[in-house]
């Protein structure tokens, strides 16, 4: 058993990282509900129980393994090179519960580079005002990970997200997208240049840098040549394949929930003025992130 | 019909995107064949957008939500 395990931690822009890493270490790093305000990655440190703490890496927000700015590229340097020292022995995966399809599909991505992952559903509170519950043991069961409600703003189970850190015989590896329909010769020699283990992680990196000047981008785009291999197919079906899964998973944790003392038409009413006021925040919030960011 | 031709209150189902640079993209994001798309919002000046994707919310621009071919179905 690890004194010291490090983690890092993962999820989409806006879902609540800092606002976790500042609960677990006690530091005091910029929150903000402008998605993006992470850049760099930072480090701070939280004592579990008497014998174990961890390091704890805030890393920047991202969507996908599939990088599209520098700051996305500094997630995956850490996640996919197992060399690096600071490799985490663990992901705490943060997920916006009241958009959990989409932050998933990162989730099942940063496990397949083979390193174990736990999932702290944050947000809990604004996805139960839209009307939607989860079920924490289903997904758990779903998912085949650790799962746990949090709300990192108000700093609850946060204890418990320590415990499960702390007991690493949880911690286990976990695959989500076959690659039996690709072909093994490529992805032997798509290991062997990039020098890595995991076939996943070898080719996403592969994809990521064949769109680059580089010797290492010509050695790969030869050999994704020679197999006849379409990294942009490949991608599109792996997203796909990723969401069909995730869509499963979901669906099955998602808990009908009636309330008893409330009429329907009630309801109905409340949950109206809330859609009309979360479309309009939401629209101020994101416009500059939506030009800003997402699509350059 | 196009996803920038919405109108509000009618509810469409995404059937394919144009550009392989631009599906991969809104897949990530999760617009995805099969998947209800409605208008939420428009920016002044009527670019970009904003639309409901399952159950959240996103922006695009028009000149991508017109990549988006949807089939209206309310
Ligand atoms: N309602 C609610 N808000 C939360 C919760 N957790 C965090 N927030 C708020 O969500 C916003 C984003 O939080 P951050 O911690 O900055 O998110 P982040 O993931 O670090 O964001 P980036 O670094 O920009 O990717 C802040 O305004 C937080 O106060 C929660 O459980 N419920
Ligand atoms: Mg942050």
């Amino acid at each position: 058993m690890k004194q010291e395990i490090t983690v890092a931690l993962a999820g989409n822009p806006n879902s609540g990282k800092t606002s976790l890493f500042n609960a677990l270490t006690g530091l005091n790093h910029k929150v903000s509900n402008f998605p993006g305000t992470t850049v760099d990655k930072k480090v701070g440190y939280c004592k579990l129980t008497s014998e174990i703490k961890a390091q704890i890496i805030d890393l920047p927000g991202t969507y996908s393994l599939y990088p599209k700015s520098t700051d996305e590229l500094v997630t995956y340097d850490i996640l996919r090179n197992k060399a690096e020292t600071d490799f985490p022995d663990l992901v705490l995966f943060i997920a916006d519960a009241s958009n959990l399809k989409r932050n998933l599909l990162l989730l099942t991505q940063v496990a397949d580079l083979g390193v174990p992952v736990i999932l702290a559903l944050n947000m809990v509170d604004l996805a139960e005002r839209k009307g939607i519950f989860y079920d924490m043991d289903v997904l758990s069961e779903t998912l085949n990970i650790p799962v746990v409600s949090i709300n990192a703003r108000n700093k609850k189970g946060i204890d418990q997200i320590k415990k499960l850190i702390a007991n690493q015989s949880l911690h286990k590896k976990n695959t989500y997208l076959s690659l039996d329909n690709i072909d093994t010769k490529l992805l032997d020699e798509i290991c062997e240049i990039t020098d890595k283990k995991n076939a996943y992680a070898a080719l996403q990196y592969a994809i990521n840098v064949s769109s680059f000047a580089t010797n290492r981008a010509k050695q790969v785009n030869a050999v994704f040549e020679k197999h006849n291999f379409k990294s942009k197919n490949f991608q599109e079906n792996e997203i796909l394949k990723r969401y069909h899964l995730i869509d499963e998973a979901v669906r099955a944790g998602k808990k009908e929930r009636i309330s008893s003392n409330t009429s329907r038409v009630g309801n109905c009413l409340v949950f109206k003025h809330f859609v009309f006021s979360v479309s309009s925040n939401f629209f101020v919030e994101r416009i500059p992130y939506a030009v800003g960011r997402a699509w350059v | 019909m196009k996803l920038s031709k919405l109108a509000y209150n009618q509810v469409a189902q995404v059937k394919a995107i144009q550009g392989e640079e631009l599906s991969l993209k809104l897949f990530e994001m999760g617009v995805l064949p099969g998947e209800e798309v409605e208008l939420e919002n428009i920016a002044p000046f009527g670019d970009p957008i904003a639309i409901r994707v399952g159950e959240y919310k996103m922006c695009l621009r028009l000149s991508d939500a017109e990549c988006v071919e949807v089939t209206v179905i309310k």
